[in-house]
This record gives structure tokens, sequence and C-alpha cells, in this order.
């Protein structure tokens, strides 16, 4: 480095001797240039990098994140009701598809297990930027029941199912693209 | 928990923060307790964005206090619930920091403090707000 700097300096010196245009000035330090720019885009890099895995507030704009190097949206993106939503109900987040609602990963104090939330949704409450679309079998299969839009919406829509208390499976969507359950 | 009494102010170990104003805010729940289960039509779903020492302050003990029917938690998180107020008695532990989608876990109606926990990648720690 010192050895280039030396040279570049009396190269710099030949050229003002010859009162060359300025371009010759910038050939011969451009390199340095390229150094400097070089080092601020890794430092930009390294910047974003360390500010993403230590808070992942870049994420959080499209509601994405990584979880165990899975990506996982830490909000949810639909709401399902059993019951009446102003009246008795219980309601369930939903994050990702779920191609199984009657075999929800749990666990207990003898190991592992299964809840069974399927058949009992009444209401869907979808956010802005996702679709759901419910079917009556598992396997994504079986009776379309609810295809909830609101990829294009500002704000959560309300969907009433027709045909209640039979859900089995569900696709979540966001954006178009569709969140697949985790493996 | 994102109800808290005079003291908004989230711990710097909080994932998926922003900043509103000079307070730095994590509104993700990285849990969410169920007051009934699903098939019942009669469960409250409570989000739970840190640790909570009291359940039994006025405006959540009737709605969460020993009310503790089902558990979900999210990837990266840890839920502890305790029997006692102030973290005493360890009840139930719903570890799904190493899993990579959602864990449910039937509960004991017995809660009155939880405890939150996210896997960071600078290693494992509580969420609480600044005393």
């Amino acid at each position: 480095m010192v050895l280039c700097a030396k040279r570049d300096m009396l190269l710099l010196s030949f050229c003002n001797s010859l009162d060359l245009s300025p371009i010759i000035f910038i050939f011969v330090f451009g390199r340095w240039f390229s150094y400097l720019f070089l080092c601020m885009f890794g430092l930009t890099i390294f910047l974003m990098f360390n500010h993403a895995i230590l808070n992942l507030s870049w994420f959080i704009y499209n509601t994405m994140a990584f979880l165990n190097s899975y990506r996982f949206h830490i909000a949810y993106g639909a709401i399902m009701y059993n019951g009446t939503i102003n009246g008795t109900s219980s309601c369930y987040p939903v994050f990702t598809s779920q191609s199984n609602l009657a075999a929800l990963t749990s666990i207990s104090d003898s190991g592992s297990g299964t809840i069974d939330i399927s058949d009992v949704d009444d209401y869907w409450i979808v956010m802005p930027g996702y679709k759901i679309v419910v079917y009556s079998l598992s396997g994504y299969t079986g009776t379309l029941l609810l295809t909830g839009d609101n990829s294009t919406g500002a704000s959560q829509t309300t969907f009433k199912i027709s045909s209640p208390n039979n859900a089995s499976s569900i696709q979540l969507y966001f954006r178009g693209t569709l969140i697949a359950q985790p493996a | 928990m994102c109800y808290v009494d005079n003291t908004n102010i989230m711990s710097t170990n909080s994932p998926f923060t922003y900043k509103i104003g000079s307070n730095l805010s994590s509104p993700f729940p990285g849990a969410y307790i169920f007051t009934g289960t699903m098939t019942t039509a009669s469960s409250g779903m409570v989000p739970v964005c840190s640790s909570m020492p009291r359940f039994d302050v006025a405006g959540l003990s009737e709605l969460l206090n020993d009310k503790d029917a089902q558990v979900l938690v999210l990837p990266g998180y840890s839920l502890e619930l305790y029997t006692d107020v102030s973290y005493v008695t360890l009840n139930t532990t719903v570890n799904n920091t190493e899993g990579t989608d959602l864990l449910f876990r039937n509960a004991s109606l017995t809660a009155s403090s939880c405890k939150l926990f996210f896997k960071f990648i600078k290693g494992y720690a509580e969420i609480t707000y600044k005393p």
C-alpha cells in the first residue's frame, strides 16, 4: 500500500509536470477512490447485517422474520373465530398455512401430542395484504369453503363463512405468495 | 405482555422492536394464552409480549388470572407459567426455542405470572420491561 501510494505520488508529480488534464489525476487515484468506496460499502453491509441479527427490525416492515433459520411470520395474517365475534367466542391466530387443523402440534407432560381445532370456524378476520383459503378436508382438499382475499386491502376484513364449522385445512397467502406450513 | 402499568419501556433485549418516540416497543407477541379451548367457543386470547409478574392486578385478573387453558408459543420463544405471582412455583414450561412451527400445550388454569424468553443470536434471554 505504501509503495503504491509513493508510486501514485510520483505519477501525479510527473503528470503535473507535463500539465496534463485532471482526467489523469482521476485515472491515477481512481483505484484509491474504489478502495474507499468498497470499504464504505462493506461497512454498510456489515452494519445492516449486524443490525438485522441483533434486532431484526429490518424485517418487521413486511411482518417477516427469521426464527431458527426459518422465515416465519411473526404477526398473524388471519384470525379464526368459533362463535360470533361480538358474542361468546374463541379465536385462533393464523400465522402459516395448516394442512390439518385436527392435529396441530402440541406437547404435554407425557410428550408430544396434537390439538384439534377443526370444524369450529364461523368467522374469519383477514389482515391487510393476506388471503386465506379454507378447505373442508385436510391436505387442502375437499370443498373450497371460503376465499377471503384481502391482498390489496388497506384494513382488516371480516368474512362470514357460508358453511360454518367445516374447516379442516387452510392456506394463507401474503401478497399473493403462499405461506407454507413449516416442515 | 402488551398490558403494562406505567412502565412502558421495553428491555433492550426485546426482539422485533421499533421506536415510538424514545421508547422501544415490541408489539409482536411471542406467545398467546387462551382462557378456554378452541372447541368451547368461550375462550379469550391474550397476547404475551414479555414477562408478566402479576396476573392479579386490576384489569388483568378477571381476564387472565388462573384462566390459562391453552398456550400457543411461536418458534424461537419459550414460555414459563408460574402458579404464584412474582414467578414463584414453576408449573408449566413450553419451550419452542428450537422449533420452526407453532407449538400448543394444554395448561392447568393455575397461572398467576409468566416469563417469556427468546433465543437471540447472541444468546437466550428473558423479555422484560425496564422497571
